[in-house]
């Protein structure tokens, strides 16, 4: 019953600080009522606990705001409750229970008014975005079940690691499993706070390890219907560690048979190292790098390198990290689908695949996390994609209408993996008050190049001339890099935040067979003021703060000027 | 610039780092230990104990460190921290500061006693 109680009175605290700490909270509770029996230690212990909740609940929601701009972000930037305490201890006892019973009924009423939801404003949960073309939705779910039990093997314990750190949603739990089961980085972007955010954690569906170093899993996004099918190689026994990491999403309707896996033998590693070679040349953006991967991948293959590989996954994986050695190119990448793909006569999506963008985009709002007006009069808008513009500029519209009457705007691109360069000018368009030359795009194969300008002036529109910011990640990526770099060389914008990934290429999806495809990047993009891109360096911001305290800082920024 | 939860050093904070200067400890066991060395004048509720892990942890002061499984796996998954060398040297000097605290107080008369 008592248990009960302080489980109630936990929730009080940020659902951050609940998540991470909550059970150890009650655990420590446990601890103590199991050693502090009888009347008098009882009751110490109760006023021990609501001091201490009346002095750390507070405390914890003041600094709930720093977590706001962090990974894990805290999402009600309204109306969080903050009280100020001036010690966290040596309070006298009698204020303390005072204190105590008051904040606690306070607090409970608060919550209770508060709904003490976590939904954010305009915050709809969405699947992750995915930095390949082909997002696939089951319609089907496997939630309910017991999850299955992860087998006793060097591959299974590294899984379990990843999954117990992933779901945690805690970015120190990550980095400690990257330190302890990944020092070689086989799969950061894997166990990033941000992913892991984005996808609200992976429920376990299935796992198979029929070799104690291998093991198949198949995982649902707790966030959304989108399932993924997975592999991962350790080395070592005593204390594994990752070789190689593969995950890639299941097509939609597709029902997944244990085995299904595809096992290689040597000619057909060969046929997808030879269609990976012939797709490099003919398309990569730069034809001597093309030769050089070219040239990795044979020597790769006649080392032997790849030959203890019979898995699809694990060997795509492996591709992909031999021409990334070379080239550098995030954009590049070998995938691996269990399912049979079907030969098809254009490269663009089929309608089935544009639909189900659609509904995909639906669900994620477009990737537009957050759109408000935060004090002081500051727009503030979070989307983590450049989506089509032909499926989602009324999204766009709206929420740019919606902040119409702001002094100052705060683009958020810290978990952003960037999408269309067309919706970059879109969006871009807003800041201009006259057709502005953005990027030019230059297409390797076809010798071309496109111009990108925004279609500014923008009817009714009134952010042209207040000041911008951008926010900024080690995470920023791709057309995310491109909308800053843009607006840092047009001078439109203060960039606040980290140097972002570094990609400035465009990539297609390229069959190799009906397993296996690759990302080719096979246009690059030049600034028409610089003369350059950002590939392999990333873009610099004006002010370098820490990816967590960005929106502080460019908050603080704003206001500055405003004044 | 971020809020800095640790400058000045809260005593509670403090209190952890010496609680685990010579062993490394789980949640309660840090509790006790904190207990113990204040003669049971400071006793760590779970919100502000888990609170100054938390911010010790983000600076860096402590790490967690990895125990080796249960005979339960999951019932009684307890993380255990540990000083971390950038701690212990915090650690050194907030006491140091406190024992040039003790040294004006002595000089002004305000305590008498033993050097520290």
């Amino acid at each position: 019953m008592s248990e009960w109680i302080y489980a109630w009175l936990l929730r009080l605290f940020p659902s951050v600080f609940r998540e991470t700490y909550g059970e150890e909270a009650l655990q420590l509770f446990r601890d103590r009522s199991r050693d502090e029996k009888g009347l008098f230690l009882g009751l110490r212990l109760w006023l021990d606990l609501l001091a201490d909740l009346a002095v750390a609940v507070p405390r914890q929601y003041r600094y709930a705001k720093p977590a706001l701009s962090s990974p894990c972000a805290q999402p009600d930037f309204g109306g969080t409750p903050g009280f100020h305490v001036l010690e966290n201890d040596s309070i006298r006892p009698t204020s303390l229970v005072l204190g105590g019973v008051l904040a606690t009924i306070a607090l409970g009423g608060l919550a209770v008014l508060n709904g003490h939801s976590s939904t954010p404003m305009g915050e709809v949960s969405g699947p992750p975005s995915q930095r390949s073309a082909n997002v696939g939705l089951a319609a089907f779910g496997g939630a309910g079940s017991p999850p299955p039990a992860i087998p006793d093997t060097p591959a299974g314990k590294v899984l379990r690691a990843w999954l117990d750190a992933f779901n945690s949603g805690d970015p120190t739990a990550m980095q400690a499993y990257s330190k302890t089961f990944d020092p070689a980085e086989k799969m950061p972007e894997y166990a990033s706070p941000g992913f892991s955010r984005r996808t609200g954690g992976f429920d376990l569906l299935s796992v198979t390890s029929r070799e104690p170093m291998l093991a198949h899993f198949h995982v649902k996004e707790k966030k959304s219907p989108t399932e993924g099918l997975g592999s991962i190689l350790v080395n070592g026994t005593q204390t594994p560690t990752v070789a190689a990491f593969n995950m890639d999403p299941v097509p939609a309707g597709r029902v997944i048979k244990p085995g299904e896996e595809v096992t290689l033998d040597a000619a057909a590693q060969r046929r997808v190292i030879d269609g990976a070679i012939a797709n490099l040349k003919e398309y990569y953006v730069y034809p001597d790098v093309a030769q050089q991967m070219a040239d990795a991948l044979l020597a790769h293959e006649k080392n032997g390198d790849d030959n203890a590989e019979t898995d699809g996954g694990i060997f795509a994986g492996m591709l992909t990290a031999q021409m990334r050695a070379v080239s550098h190119d995030r954009h590049l990448r070998v995938t691996y689908n269990p399912f049979k793909t079907q030969e098809r006569a254009s490269g663009g999506p089929t309608p089935e695949e544009m639909e189900r963008y659609r509904e995909d985009m639906k669900r994620s709002n477009c990737s537009f996390e957050k759109v408000g007006i935060l004090p002081h009069n500051i727009g503030y808008l979070k989307f983590n994609e450049f989506p089509d513009p032909a499926v989602c500029k009324p999204t766009v519209e709206a929420s740019m209408k919606s902040l119409g009457n702001v002094d100052a705007i705060i683009f958020d691109l810290r978990d952003n993996g960037g999408g269309d360069p067309h919706m970059v000018a879109v969006i871009c368009s807003y800041l201009f008050d006259r057709r502005t030359h953005l990027n030019d795009i230059y297409n390797r194969r076809e010798n071309t190049t496109q111009e990108f300008w925004t279609s500014s002036p923008i009817p009714r529109n009134t952010l042209a001339h207040k000041p911008a910011y951008v926010l900024t990640s080690a995470g920023t990526f791709s057309g995310a890099e491109e909308f800053s770099y843009d607006l840092k060389n047009l001078k439109r914008a203060t960039l606040v935040g980290e140097t972002t990934a570094g990609g400035a290429h465009l990539v297609e999806n390229r069959r190799i067979d009906e397993h296996f495809a690759i990302g080719v990047p096979f246009a690059r993009a030049i600034n028409p003021i610089s003369r350059k891109d950002w590939e392999g360096t990333g873009v610099e911001p004006d002010t370098k703060v820490n990816a967590a305290d960005a929106l502080e800082t460019a908050e603080k920024l704003a206001e500055s000027k405003r004044r | 610039m971020p809020k800095r939860k640790l400058d000045p050093l809260p005593p509670a904070a403090f209190q952890i780092l010496l609680s685990l200067a010579d062993a490394d400890l789980h949640g309660y066991g840090i509790m006790r230990q904190v207990a113990d060395q204040t003669g049971g004048r400071m006793r760590l509720g779970p919100g502000t104990l888990y609170s100054s892990i938390q911010s010790l942890l983000e600076e860096k002061f402590i790490e967690e460190v990895e125990v080796g499984e249960g005979k339960n796996p999951g019932q009684e998954r307890r993380r255990v921290y540990r000083l971390s060398s950038a701690g212990r040297k915090l650690a050194r000097a907030e006491a140091e500061r406190l024992a040039d605290l003790l040294r004006v107080a002595r000089a002004k008369k305000l305590l008498r006693g033993d050097y520290v």
